[in-house]
């Protein structure tokens, strides 16, 4: 079993090599066209000259509340609906101990569409001063804009977007407060009547006033206790009543279960049978997978399935989790964050029902082993057409050493480029400056703040200010971006089910609210074409069941499309 | 991950250097030899026995006490192996064999500074004995000093470059460190020395596995479980292969084998489950499931417990709890350890006495069991589960006098242990006093209804007895005691006892079902399969008659 703060022996050994994205060389479809080898890709650190002068706060006083531990979460979403990006930041708060004269807050930043933002959030009025983790966004109430919900630990908020550039507190009228420690969070219409539902993450019963002492007592040396410490909580299933208020409905539909301590939440439809499914990463106790039986009830199949525990049967630390399709075959893959010294997981779905342990196959097992893993996602940075995975590190003791622990707090954060051949390649120390950061990261959110066709990083770090990352030469490959509206389904189209098509290649994404780790990439979808100039189809699968199909889209631009 | 098993290299080299047996058994010189020529058939045993009177001929007899030591360390029994081992330094200080044997026992029982300085002294005594250099880079190994490790062992294969047992541990040093390539490099050297050497070709199997190797690491993983079929680490890593391969019903069979070899497997039932879900063998894959999660609430349990003693080591009572979850689940070997790492930081730990006694006994290490309790005594002099478990001890080696005190003094102590009386009764029966054996027996019943070993002592001794003038129980009275104890505790010496009953009783199918169920938990339980065959001709007779 893991031994979390202490163990020290090392199953997976780290390589000594690197591999750059230079030297690669790729056989692939000769037909697509697909250019990778003159691709060279680079990330830069923008986040001063884009006008973000923010901070995390977690509150630390050496006390080692465990909240600390976590960080926070961000979103990339579009509030005004003018067509590019904003951010909202989630922070955390003072905690017993911890002085200051300047209360930190959640912060709204609306992009300015010349790669600035202005902090819009006293406007806005969405400056939570909870201790805030997660957030995700969705239109809970189809008016067209899109609603915050925020996790902390205490009551969450739920922010509804007024369509004027503010916002309006709801969460007591809208049922939706939520007073336990809750963590990720995600919208999806599980039941498919048109109205986004809410998948709250709880992770530990812990009651800050009872702190424990945790380490090792006889030398002093305070560490941040283990899960293994507390209770877990149980996570909350809210369904949308469609008249702005929600309607607890966890146990009635068979998601109650009191023994997981949840951290990721993400909804995909790993089965293709139309229905939103639930996948949990949870902290030391088994991974839980609901998969949705289409009748408004869950059946738990996380162990039967094969996407509960390692491959050696072991409870991991799970994390951050996400769903993508990464060998592009047209069923959702998983992939969830693990503690150090234990590999982040690689579930390839198999397309009858079950997954398989794919983690050494990707060849990721002895690279992200050294690694406490959070926030991931599978982006396609090169627009090659294949799924990338992000993953963002730290450790969480801030005192490795004294503990007698190898590894450092600050680590560099991951991306795995994807060689087409079910294999990945680390490539991060070849991203150009923006990737030779060792930060504390935790969170992290994906889109196109540019608006330049190629999907830019932003990555939060515990107690300390985050990080917007540019990606400079990913638009050298074609894309195209889409973005939706429902009419029958819930407006903001999370949950949608697109397919593109591009000479023999299909690429399958889903859009999601709230993935990775509290957090919420942009709900614009976008696809990397490599050197095509146009997508030959377009099939769209609306949760309300209808269909639509598009042909021959000209690369590079960014569609918008409407359910019928 | 394959435990990285380091390859001691024991030294037998009396093998080497006598002369080959070939007349009866008379001096001293002769047993010693007779000893050599067993070793080499594998007879250790045996070859211990003759050893050991080659000693009690002539106790000055240096090399022979050495082998006495040798083969007890081949065998495990470290204390008795230190003893022959140093007794034979005394008599010859420079006698190679037990010099070397001794520190490789310090390294097995986990005094590494002691087996580090006693090979560097070797070393320099011996500096062409390549066997000398290799226990050193051994023990640096089990002391996690790679570095240092690979050194020597680089050394040792100067002095004898065709050593594979020698190049699979360097090897696994290097990966220790993380240094893959040259882990590679010398495993494959290793495997080119000698095809067959499991360790070489398992470990570099899971090396591949890992590296996601698919192709390359099946025959390695494969070569190892032919050379070495109770390599249970590569076995499982051969099944989690087979599963990436889609090869579900190969891999179904893997990891049976593997709980075969180990009922405790996590890993393993875990992945069985797996194969069958997906084979389509739902319940079986359930069942699987079920003993799964009862195999991790235990491991976690455990792992609870082991991170409490690494959050406070120097704090015994981590330990003595430790010590006692592993006794919960049956580990008895690591919960001596931990006891003995309790008592290590408190010796006064009287609890911590007990419960070596008490496994020790279990274990019939009874000179190491009357140590333990003698020790607890001297501490808690008063305290009668102590006395009690001493006085099992005395009962096992037939000191029913010493028993008997014990017993008494126990019940001095605490008039209500059931246990003592319990003891008290078994001796009365041991004597033949039968009818104080059954009155003892009820006052341990009137003391603890539920005392199972009264209840199966009592069904015992009526089933000697039968009934007489003294005693009315029918045979479905002595039934019902035996079902009792066996429904308390499902012991399998209470099973025998049931059987016995069901046999009495006339019951002959109960009887079989039950015995072969007891046969079942101890299979080479000699007593047990008697009972069978006294079963299976008493309903022969009885069909005869009939």
């Amino acid at each position: 079993m893991k031994k979390r703060i202490y163990r020290t022996n090392r199953c997976f050994p780290p390589p000594s090599f690197l591999c750059l994205w230079t030297v690669q060389f790729f056989v692939f479809h000769s037909l697509l066209l697909l250019a990778i080898s003159d691709t060279q890709i680079q990330f830069i650190d923008v986040t001063r000259e884009a006008g973000i002068h923010w901070t995390h706060v977690d509150g630390r006083s050496g006390e080692k509340y465990c909240m600390e531990m976590l960080g926070s979460g961000a979103a990339f979403f579009d509030y005004d609906a003018d067509g590019d990006p904003d951010l909202y930041l989630v922070n955390g708060a003072p905690l017993p101990g911890y002085h200051t004269t300047e209360i930190p807050t959640n912060s709204l930043y609306e992009n300015n569409g010349d790669g600035t933002f202005t902090d819009v959030t006293l406007k806005a009025g969405v400056g939570d001063t909870g201790y805030g983790h997660g957030c995700a966004v969705g239109d809970y109430d189809n008016n067209g804009y899109l609603d915050i919900y925020v996790t902390n630990y205490g009551k969450n908020r739920l922010y509804k977007n007024n369509g004027d550039g503010t916002f309006t507190d709801v969460t007591e009228k809208a049922g939706v407060v939520e007073p336990r420690w809750s963590t990720s969070c995600a919208f999806a219409d599980y039941d498919r009547d048109g109205n986004i539902d809410l998948y709250v993450v709880n992770y530990l019963e812990y009651n800050i006033d009872e702190n424990p002492w945790c380490g090792i007592k006889e030398k002093g040396i305070r560490a941040y206790c283990e899960p293994d410490n507390f209770q877990a909580q149980a996570d909350t299933l809210y369904r949308n009543n469609g008249d702005g208020t929600f309607t607890d409905v966890t146990k009635s539909v068979g998601i109650y279960n009191d023994t997981g301590k949840g951290l990721g939440v993400v909804w995909g439809d790993y089965n293709n049978d139309g229905n939103p499914d639930v996948y949990v990463a949870n902290d030391s106790t088994e991974n839980f997978f609901y998969t949705n039986l289409g009748n408004g009830t869950f059946s738990e199949v996380g162990f039967m399935i094969g996407v509960a525990l390692s491959e050696y049967g072991v409870a991991e630390n799970g994390m951050g989790t996400a769903f993508g399709d990464w060998d592009n075959n047209g069923w959702l893959d998983l992939t969830v964050t693990n503690y150090a010294d234990q590999t982040n997981t690689f579930y390839q779905n198999d397309g009858d029902g079950f997954f398989t342990d794919a983690t050494s196959i990707t060849k990721t097992a002895l690279i992200t082993y050294p690694y406490l893993g959070w926030a991931t996602a599978f982006v396609d940075f090169n627009n090659d057409g294949y799924g990338d995975v992000f993953v963002a590190n730290g450790h969480l003791q801030d005192n490795l050493k004294e503990l007698g622990l190898e590894g450092t707090y600050a680590q560099r954060n991951l991306l795995f480029q994807n060689k087409q051949n079910g294999t990945f390649t680390e490539v991060s120390q070849s991203l150009g400056p923006g990737f030779g950061f060792e930060d504390v990261s935790r969170g992290a959110t994906f889109a196109d703040y540019d608006l330049d066709g190629d999907i830019d990083v932003f990555v939060t770090n515990s107690n300390t200010p985050p990080r917007l990352l540019r990606n400079d030469g990913g638009n050298r490959n074609n894309w195209l971006q889409i973005k939706m509206k429902a009419t029958r389904s819930a407006s903001d189209a999370v949950g949608t089910r697109v397919k593109i098509t591009t000479g023999d290649l299909s690429q399958i994404r889903e859009v999601q609210s709230g993935d990775g780790y509290l957090s919420q990439r942009e709900l614009k979808l976008h696809f990397g074409i490599g050197k095509h100039n146009a997508v030959d189809k377009i099939e769209i699968l609306w949760v309300s069941g209808s269909t639509r199909i598009v042909q021959q889209v000209p690369a590079n631009q960014v569609l918008s499309l409407q359910e019928d | 991950m394959l435990p990285k098993h380091i390859v001691y290299i024991l030294f037998f080299c009396l093998v080497v250097c006598s002369k080959t047996w070939v007349a009866t058994a008379q001096t001293p010189e002769d047993y010693y030899q007779r000893g050599i020529q067993e070793i080499r058939q594998g007879e250790y045993t045996r070859a211990l026995q003759n050893f050991q009177i080659a000693v009690e001929h002539n106790p000055g007899f240096a090399k022979a006490h050495a082998a006495v030591g040798t083969i007890y360390l081949q065998l495990k029994d470290f204390t008795k192996s230190e003893i022959s081992l140093k007794r034979a330094l005394q008599i010859t200080p420079n006698l190679m064999q037990a010099e070397t044997n001794l520190a490789l026992l310090y390294t097995k029982t986990s005094r590494i500074d002691q087996a580090i300085d006693l090979y560097r002294n070797l070393t320099r005594k011996y500096p062409k004995v390549v066997g000398v250099w290799l226990g050193l880079a051994a023990a640096y190994q089990q002391n996690k000093q790679f570095q240092e490790s690979i050194e020597i062992y680089h050394q040792s294969l100067n002095l004898s470059p065709n050593i594979a047992e020698a190049m699979s541990n360097l090897a696994s040093c290097y990966e220790a460190i993380d240094k893959i390539d040259q882990a590679i490099k010398y495993y494959k050297q290793a495997i080119h020395l000698k095809p067959k050497l499991p360790m070489a070709n398992g470990n570099l199997g899971v090396i591949y596995l890992r590296q996601g190797e698919l192709d390359k690491a099946l025959p390695l993983l494969e070569n190892a479980v032919r050379n070495d079929p109770s390599f249970t680490a590569a076995r499982f890593s051969l099944g989690l292969l087979l599963i990436k391969k889609r090869e579900y019903e190969r891999a179904t069979r893997t990891f049976r084998s593997v709980i075969a070899q180990q009922s405790d497997h996590i890993g393993a039932y875990y992945n069985l489950a797996q194969t069958l879900f997906r084979l389509k063998q739902i319940d079986a894959g359930k069942k699987a499931m079920e003993t799964y999660r009862r195999l991790s609430r235990i491991a976690q349990e455990i792992d609870t417990r082991q991170r409490a003693t690494l959050n406070e080591p120097a704090n015994p009572q981590k330990h003595y709890k430790l010590g006692l979850t592993y006794q919960k689940y049956q580990k008895y070997d690591q919960a001596i350890n931990a006891f003995q790492e309790a008592l290590r930081l408190n010796p006064k730990l009287t609890d911590a006495h007990y419960r070596l006694g008490q496994l020790y006994l279990r274990a019939r290490k009874l000179p190491e069991s009357e140590k333990a309790f003698l020790a607890g005594i001297a501490i808690a002099p008063e305290q009668a589960l102590l006395h009690a478990g001493l006085a099992a001890v005395y009962y096992t080696q037939g000191r029913l006098n010493d028993a008997f005190l014990e017993y008494n003094t126990a019940l001095k102590y605490d008039a209500t242990l059931a246990i003592a009386k319990a003891g008290i009764a078994a001796i009365h029966h041991r004597r033949e006093e039968i009818d104080k054996a059954i009155n003892a027996y009820l006052e341990v019943l009137t003391l603890d209804v539920n005392a199972h070993y009264a209840l199966n002592g009592l069904a015992r001794l009526y089933l000697e007895v039968k009934p007489n003038g003294n005693n009315h129980m029918t045979p479905q009275n002595i039934v019902d005691l035996a079902e009792k104890a066996v429904r308390l505790l499902p012991r399998p010496q209470y099973m025998h006892t049931l059987a016995l009953a069901y046999l009495y009783a006339g019951e002959h199918q109960k009887a079989v079902n039950t015995i072969n169920t007891a046969i079942k938990l101890e299979p080479k339980n000699v007593s047990f399969q008697q009972t069978l065959v006294k079963i299976k001709a008493d309903e022969k007779t009885n069909l005869q008659n009939k």
